[in-house]
């Protein structure tokens, strides 16, 4: 079980501690931070990375996450490479557009919150689904 | 309706005792609930052992403002009210209080169990963590770091994947 965090001297951040040391208080505050943010949190101390790992919920917040940022991470590179797509990049977009969609058509309904907190990716994503393939081809200069 | 306007007795951790409309004080799901269950008029003051009354003032004063709010359901409660770190303009006003006041009332709304002023509250939270390294957490939470150097450089490995570009 995690170990509660040292407590602060200070009576004034007694509140806080309490809050700290409740684990679905803890875990309450981090589900409402974005996932980058949550898995910087496993650094902050042992009861955090504890709290983090042991949590479904959490976790499942870090894995979906960690999903999108893979498949937009191979987009940007094979978009890096600007006009001068082979075939084998197009069938890789496809693919990416196909499970991104299935991806979001899976869970727009019950996590509707994982397109706010990637505004960045959003974007992107929005363009794995939206795009042609031909529009695609003709923005690159 | 009739259970509109009637009111209710809180007693508050420091025994000052508050009079509440009904309709006001049943956001809190532990005190709707222990109504159903007392059943018919309540005449007797409701204790409320963990909430000191300055607190308890200001959660009232969300439960009035969110009064005619539609009541959370309990199946899709961690999904949807953690859409995004969004705060209702009202409601980040009313946020806009010292930092014990405000882990005050996330404790009180916990205790109370009053969903959405615990969520509006972790989210006020949030945002002042929001960005921050591990570092400034600590810094702005009073947190020790109590990690080996190896433990650190061990989640610093497992965590590079998530690191930005």
């Amino acid at each position: 079980m995690a170990s509660p965090i040292v407590a602060a001297t200070t009576s004034s951040s007694r509140p806080l501690f309490r809050i700290l040391n409740t684990v679905e208080l803890l875990e309450a505050l981090l589900l409402s931070l974005p996932p980058a943010d949550i898995v910087r949190c496993r650094l902050v101390c042992q009861h955090f990375n504890t709290v983090i790992t042991s949590s479904p919920q959490l976790q499942h917040r870090i894995s979906t996450y960690r999903d999108i940022k893979s498949d937009v991470d191979r987009f940007f590179q094979i978009g890096c490479r600007g006009p001068y797509l082979t075939q084998d990049d197009l069938d890789r977009i496809e693919r990416l557009r196909e499970s991104s969609r299935e991806f979001y058509e899976r869970e727009k309904g019950r996590r509707a919150g994982w397109r706010e907190y990637l505004p960045d990716l959003r974007v992107i994503v929005g363009a794995l689904w939206g795009v042609d393939m031909e529009d695609l081809e003709d923005s690159e200069e | 309706m009739a259970t509109d306007t009637q009111t209710i007795r809180l007693t508050t951790s420091d025994n000052v005792e508050m009079t509440v409309e009904r309709a006001v004080a049943e956001r809190s799901i532990l005190i709707k609930n222990l109504l159903e269950d007392l059943g018919g008029e309540q005449t007797e003051s409701i204790p409320v052992p963990n909430v000191a009354e300055p607190v308890m003032k200001k959660v009232i004063e969300w439960c009035e403002h969110h009064k005619k709010d539609p009541p959370t359901t309990q199946d899709d409660d961690s999904d949807s009210r953690k859409k995004s770190t969004d705060i209702d303009e009202w409601d980040q006003k009313f946020m806009q209080v010292d930092q014990e006041m405000l882990f005050e009332i996330i404790l009180a709304a916990n205790y109370l169990d009053i969903k959405a002023l615990l969520d509006v509250g972790c989210k006020t939270v949030a945002n002042m963590i929001k960005g921050k390294s591990p570092d400034e957490i600590r810094k702005t939470f009073n947190i020790q770091n109590d990690f080996t150097p190896e433990e650190e450089d061990q989640i610093r490995r497992e965590n590079e994947w998530a690191e930005d570009r």
